[in-house]
């Protein structure tokens, strides 16, 4: 039992931390009440989040994935349609594990018929 | 009452429900959360989110569960609803409190040793606040759902109350007060990366969350027993007026309730006239609120019939005075212009008395700028938290400061006198640690290492040397690292002086 749990937890870590892609994220469609998009491992340096409204408005942000605790918002933009906003942060390359760091992004509307394009890069 | 308080809450710590939550809690304490408690003792609540959530999870059983139950051995006692509501919810409370000196007892052992004693106490306090902000939200849900339903079906609503509420605000921490109050349950910064160096800030926002969510609480007690009990007496009605009154007027508080928010301010587009500073004196009280004193002497290079600093707005002039005499001034979108007579090659002394409260945070919610009992983060350029000339030249500042905390700045200290010739003045405080590696001073916060900030400023230097970008801090010298917060704007890397500043993101 105790080697199944800790093999789960290793397991939660790894896939938290995998690399769907390198650098950069989107553009993706994102709709509805809550997306969220691919984990991608961005490196390190300063990224922005862009979010460009289609339809309705909402929140993007720009989420750091913790293995086993909530993952953290490092970045929000309200996005409208039709304009684009963006917002900066600071991506790290590692861990604190010295595994991959991953980033997501996370919609979330009010409006179930919204819509946006959203990204984050270099 | 106690006697029958505390039979319920044996009844309590009986249920299996409360086995299944000490569980679920000392597995994750043990597993993951004691490694937190070195680095931070504000992320331990921050990272307590399913321990909460399964303690909620229990009180809403038992406390609706007991409530619709008869028990033979206190029908003699039950025949009055209103004592019964009564001992069970102090019963739950009585659990609440041992569940959090349990928890405080494992802060205290497991606590880095370093960290200093008002950090410990005021992370166990926020500790208890959300503990028993939630504990008596989750036992009213319970009770007054137990009461309108009267079955087992009480605790089925109870619970998707509850976790309708959760999902709600799960991840989504709003920019509006009134809906952060949905979340006072769980700490703030839950869902957003947090600002170790301030650890929680006791604000007035803070503490209007918490309260009024126990409003509500008493409130919903409140109603429930006169629902239920059968003896009503006219004083009874203090307790839910008094709750009604508190909870409207904080909501109403909370609607017209804005957070100070960073936005970066276009300083090209604003002229100054051509001046020089030859001494900058301040008398700094950074205590609760940032109220400061400066006597500015200035040499004109040309005529000019204005005189302008950039001052953040959020801050409240008291007087301007010019050699002594109370002159008129403007003060709009962080630029305090000074409106009098001034000839070249004059100088003049000027007095500038302003106040406010510091409390600046980042889009995310997380703290960016702030000045309370315990921690300080001002830093000078990034921030005008006190009138500042945009100019390339040193001037030579003396600073007379009150504040609790250790203060850090780029300018030497001694016993709250900060003395010296700079272009900006920061000042840092909070919950740092320090370490003298080689003949460099580094003030850094728990969560880092000395190793990993010198091999971040290596790598970004190499970054530099790459890319012959911003010379500047490659070849500088220094011999003290301050770990700051600044905005994404500003470089990761700072040197001013002979203090290097390294951002925390």
């Amino acid at each position: 039992m105790k080697k199944f749990i800790a093999s789960a937890f290793v397991a939660t870590t790894v896939f938290a931390s995998l690399a769907a892609s390198a650098g950069t994220i989107g553009p993706v469609n994102v709709a509805g009440l809550f997306t969220e998009t691919n984990y991608a491992h961005l490196g390190s340096g300063k990224h922005t989040l862009s979010g460009t409204g289609i339809a309705g408005s909402g929140t993007a942000r720009a989420m750091k994935v913790i293995p086993l605790k909530p993952d953290e918002a490092v970045a929000k933009t309200a996005v409208s349609s039709p304009s684009t906003s963006t917002d900066s942060f600071n991506a790290i390359d590692k861990n604190d594990n010295d595994v991959n760091q991953s980033y997501y992004i996370r919609w979330t509307s009010l409006n179930a018929s919204s819509k946006a394009s959203v990204s984050i890069y270099k | 009452m106690l006697k029958s308080s505390l039979f319920y809450t044996k009844v309590s710590l009986k249920n299996v429900y409360f086995i299944v939550a000490m569980i679920v809690t000392l597995l994750d304490v043990f597993t993951r959360l004691i490694d937190t408690l070195d680095v931070s003792i504000f992320s331990y609540t921050k990272y307590f989110l399913i321990p909460f959530i399964f303690f909620h999870i229990y009180l809403l059983i038992t406390s609706s569960s007991m409530m619709h139950q008869e028990f033979q051995v206190l029908s003699f006692l039950e025949k009055e609803k209103g004592k019964k509501m009564i001992a069970i919810v102090f019963a739950n409370i009585f659990v609440t409190i041992g569940f959090g000196l349990l928890s405080v007892l494992i802060m205290l052992i497991f606590k880095n040793p370093l960290f200093s004693s008002s950090t410990v106490l005021m992370g166990i306090g926020h500790f208890l606040i959300i503990l028993m902000t939630g504990s008596v939200f989750a036992i009213s849900i319970g009770v007054s759902m137990a009461t309108l339903i009267r079955n087992e079906l009480s605790i089925v609503v109870s619970l998707a109350i509850y976790g309708l509420i959760i999902a709600i605000t799960y991840g989504n921490l709003s920019d509006n007060l009134i809906l952060n109050f949905l979340q006072a349950f769980l700490s703030d910064d839950t869902f957003i990366v947090f600002n170790e160096i301030a650890g929680v800030l006791f604000t007035k926002e803070y503490f209007a969350d918490k309260l009024v969510v126990l409003c509500l609480s008493v409130l919903i007690l409140s109603m429930t027993y006169f629902f239920i009990s059968s003896i009503k007496r006219k004083k009874y009605f203090i307790i839910p007026t008094l709750s009604l009154v508190a909870f409207s007027s904080l909501i109403i508080y909370g609607l017209n309730h804005q957070y100070d928010f960073y936005q970066m301010m276009d300083v090209e587009k604003t002229t100054f006239e051509e001046y020089k500073i030859g001494e900058y004196k301040m008398q700094l009280d950074l205590r609760r609120k940032l109220e400061n004193k400066t006597q500015i002497q200035i040499a004109f290079n040309e005529n000019s019939d204005t005189l302008s600093f950039l001052l953040d707005s959020i801050f409240t002039i008291e007087h301007v005075l010019v050699n002594g005499q109370t002159v008129e001034y403007t003060f709009l979108d962080n630029l305090l212009v000074i409106h009098d007579y001034f000839t070249k090659d004059s100088t003049v002394n000027v007095e500038i008395h302003y106040r406010g409260k510091v409390d600046i945070k980042k889009d995310i919610g997380s703290n960016l700028f702030y000045v309370s009992p315990y921690a300080i983060n001002l830093v000078g350029g990034d921030f005008y938290w006190y009138p500042s000339p945009i100019m390339e030249d040193v001037a030579k500042f003396d600073l007379n400061v009150t504040s609790d905390a250790k203060l850090y700045s780029n300018l030497p200290i001694s016993d709250g006198h900060l003395q010296g010739d700079t272009r900006y003045v920061s000042i840092f405080a909070g919950i740092y640690n320090e370490q003298t590696d080689g003949n460099i001073r580094y003030i850094y916060p728990f969560t880092m290492s000395v190793e990993r900030i010198k091999s971040t400023i290596s790598a970004i230097i190499d970054e530099y040397n790459a890319t012959d970008e911003n010379i500047e801090v490659k070849n500088k010298y220094y011999n003290q690292v301050i770990v700051g917060t600044w905005p994404i704007e500003g470089d990761l890397l700072k040197v001013e002086d002979s203090t290097l500043y390294f951002r925390l993101d």
